[in-house]
């Protein structure tokens, strides 16, 4: 009698076999990466933190944070921080929506190159947009020129500049094109033919503007939210442009550690003040991924019934 | 440029619900301009569905887009109920329109989807739901008013684009390839599902674009053939589908095989005896035709037979070149001794026996073909791309034909599916 015996199936590899001449455990791969975080991130802001509870003479005390966080430059500090970084945002999603708004929908000659132009913004330092701000709008500037030409040499620009206006107009300034390049990315897979039906079914006095709120934004808001939560979070940290403005009196949280850490030498206000940065960006930045996750979760996609269809054709004859 | 005058040009009646007045369309991109439509001219009257049908390209789904607003004609006149319409915005023409991706709006529920083109209209309260409901009842989604689109089907989601342009009450309705995104299971049962929408909407002039013939003889009164941004034939759907005017719709519509023949007599005013190589057939025909004068003849494959028999005054000789058995009817290719530049499609129910190589002669019954002009010049090279002899055969049978539908292929090109 012959038996057939079925020929036993290929073994697969077991987990960290050889596959090559290097065998290198999976864990060890984890290591370089998470001693870089380590280094350049956690270690830094360790030290931040020891810093901050520690007194003048280095002695362990939780007195520079009960001094700072009651003090009034901070609150001042943080106020306008807030103040800036708020009115930034708002300004630069409106000003953003508008730009990309008009270069995915009114074609004209040139909007190639205009959002190309918007592109090169993102790699310029951003002080360069308030020294240009300075050139143009400061108190020595060309316009400045201009109206001492026309109106004699009494005649001055007020002090927009360095006010914190001139700061928000800065930071809208730079910050506008991070909400028009996700803004024009989700524009460009809008498709085309939902704000075809929504025109047709749109009536009178409530055409583009109705589409807009109703159909475009709702759907783009995922990418918007982006956007602005990017710029909130960068403008609560941005120090180059509050520093080249040269507004004396606009304190922003950057500029208190600058002015507590280098120009007095008081290390543990400083690291006090950089720590209640660093929590006030991680608690931002949560309740960004936290918002946007909510987002997603809505447009995520789940697999439809189609039985349940049927079911329904079947019960409607 | 647009005519200044709001009186259309062509012949017009008032009863046209929709009239497509003597329409071109370029589309220009920098110095270059791409004629898309030429000179197309539609009429639907209220109550009537017609269907444009044609290849990818030929300008149907422009036209339909032109008659919505969506898109401004470069010449020609856009007509609603004998008012011109072509400088209103598609808000102001009370169009409903469904489109192939259905377009609902993912972030509203079903029912603030049906609802939109109503508050946009800024009803009262009350009306809104009270159409919601009707409209949601009429495609039988009733239940589902509180989903979001991407909870439902295609077939559910594409019956909501419907309700949602049929709650506006819109005297026109433009459906843009409604069922291409369907599987085929859905596209029959929603096939069934629009014919008895047309039949309930008695005032509504709906045009329905579409490149499948199939949906376009299920649902529609009147047929238009659709090539290069040209009308090439406009007529009521059974006249179209018996007496096909032109090479190009005889061969789109049904598929039929286009064999170059000759006219030997004229025996009656609807028939001729029509001459390929030494056999003799009869044919049916639309126009004078002189004896000796050269023609097309436009023969469906499921009107055609094959016989075992290589003589006979109404057989031809062939030589069988492929087979593909398609369930139903096996689909023969052949090679007619006669026409040597000519493969010519055959539907035989069932399955046939027939090999490769085998010789075997190809009868064509009495009155199975129609005759249509040789010398049509074509407008362009486009090779129809949707003739399916299979749909055909389906919509011959529902059409019951007395005379049986007829189509010549002239190019084994255009002859095959």
């Amino acid at each position: 009698m012959t038996t057939l015996t079925a020929p036993a199936p290929p073994q697969p590899p077991a987990p960290g076999a050889e596959r090559g001449p290097l065998r290198i455990p999976a864990a060890a791969w984890v290591v370089p990466p998470l001693l870089l975080i380590l280094g350049f991130v956690g270690w830094p802001m360790v030290t931040v933190l020891g810093e901050s509870v520690r007194d003048q003479n280095g002695a362990l005390s939780l007195s520079s944070w009960s001094t700072v966080l009651t003090s009034g430059e901070f609150r001042n500090a943080l106020l306008r921080t807030a103040q800036i970084a708020v009115g930034s945002t708002i300004g630069a999603l409106i000003l953003g929506s508008f730009l990309a708004l008009v270069l995915a929908f009114v074609p004209f000659p040139g909007a190639g190159l205009v959002a190309r132009l918007i592109d090169t913004v993102l790699a310029l330092p951003s002080f360069l947009i308030t020294l240009a701000f300075t050139f143009l709008y400061g108190s020595a500037g060309v316009l400045q020129a201009v109206i001492t030409s026309v109106a004699g040499p009494g005649a001055t620009l007020p002090p927009i500049l360095t006010s914190p206006l001139g700061v928000i107009l800065a930071e809208i300034t730079f910050f506008t094109p991070f909400v028009v390049r996700p803004l024009l990315a989700a524009l460009s897979v809008l498709p085309r033919e939902q704000l075809e039906v929504a025109a047709s079914l749109g009536s009178l006095g409530a055409g583009p503007l109705r589409v807009l709120r109703t159909v475009v934004f709702p759907e783009v808001l995922p990418a918007l939210a982006a956007g602005g939560s990017l710029v909130l979070l960068l403008t609560l940290n941005e120090f180059g442009i509050v520093l080249f403005t040269g507004a004396k009196d606009v304190t922003t949280l950057p500029v208190l550690i600058y002015t507590r850490g280098v120009v007095s030498l008081d290390l543990p206000s400083a690291a006090v003040v950089a720590t209640a940065q660093v929590v006030l960006s991680l608690a931002l930045y949560s309740a960004y991924r936290f918002g946007f996750g909510r987002l997603s979760s809505r447009d995520a996609t789940p697999e439809p019934q189609e039985g349940a269809g049927n079911a329904a054709l079947v019960a409607h004859q | 440029m647009n005519q200044p005058s709001s009186q259309p040009t062509s012949d017009s009646t008032t009863a046209d619900a929709v009239l497509l007045d003597r329409i071109d369309l370029d589309y220009r991109q920098g110095r270059t301009s791409t004629p898309a439509l030429r000179d197309v001219t539609i009429r639907i009257k209220a109550g009537q569905t017609l269907a444009l049908l044609g290849p990818s390209g030929s300008g149907k789904s422009t036209a339909l887009k032109v008659l919505a607003g969506f898109l401004q004609p470069t010449a020609g006149r856009v007509y609603l109920d004998g008012r011109d319409v072509t400088d209103l915005p598609p808000a102001r023409r009370g169009i409903g329109v469904v489109v192939q991706s259905y377009a609902l709006f993912p972030h509203l529920r079903v029912d603030d989807n049906v609802a939109f083109g109503l508050r946009a209209r800024r009803l009262p309260k009350d009306v809104i739901i009270e159409r919601v409901a009707e409209a949601l009842g009429q495609v039988g989604m009733s239940e589902y008013g509180r989903r979001l689109p991407r909870e439902l089907s295609g077939g559910q989601q594409q019956r909501v684009a419907i309700a949602r342009a049929l709650a506006i009450r819109p005297k026109v309705l433009l459906l843009d390839e409604p069922l291409a995104a369907l599987d085929i299971h859905l596209r029959q049962g929603m096939l069934a599902e629009l014919q008895r929408l047309r039949a309930n909407l008695p005032d509504t002039a709906i045009l329905f674009v579409t490149h499948d013939q199939a949906e376009a003889l299920a649902l529609a009164d009147q047929i238009g053939v659709m090539r290069a941004g040209r009308l090439v034939d406009l007529a009521d759907t059974d006249e179209l589908w018996h007496r096909p005017p032109s090479r190009f719709t005889a061969s789109f519509l049904g598929g039929a095989n286009l064999i170059p023949v000759t006219i030997a007599a004229t025996p009656d005013e609807s028939s001729a005896v029509v001459k390929v190589a030494e056999a003799k057939f009869v044919a049916d025909r639309a126009v004078d035709w002189s004896p000796g004068a050269p023609a097309v003849l436009a023969v469906r494959p499921h009107a055609l037979r094959l016989t075992s028999s290589l003589d006979g005054p109404d057989v031809l000789p062939a030589k069988v070149t492929s087979a593909q058995w398609r369930g139903p009817a096996t689909r023969v290719t052949i090679a007619v001794d006669a026409l040597p530049d000519l493969l010519v499609e055959i539907d035989e129910p069932g399955v046939i026996q027939h090999q490769v190589g085998d010789r075997v002669g190809v009868h064509i019954p009495p009155h199975s073909g129609v005759l249509v002009p040789a010398d049509r010049p074509e407008p362009d090279s486009t090779t129809p791309s949707g003739a399916s002899s299979g749909a055909g055969t389906q919509a011959g049978a529902r059409a019951g034909a007395a005379v049986s539908a007829v189509r010549t292929a002239p190019a084994p090109l255009e002859n095959t599916p």
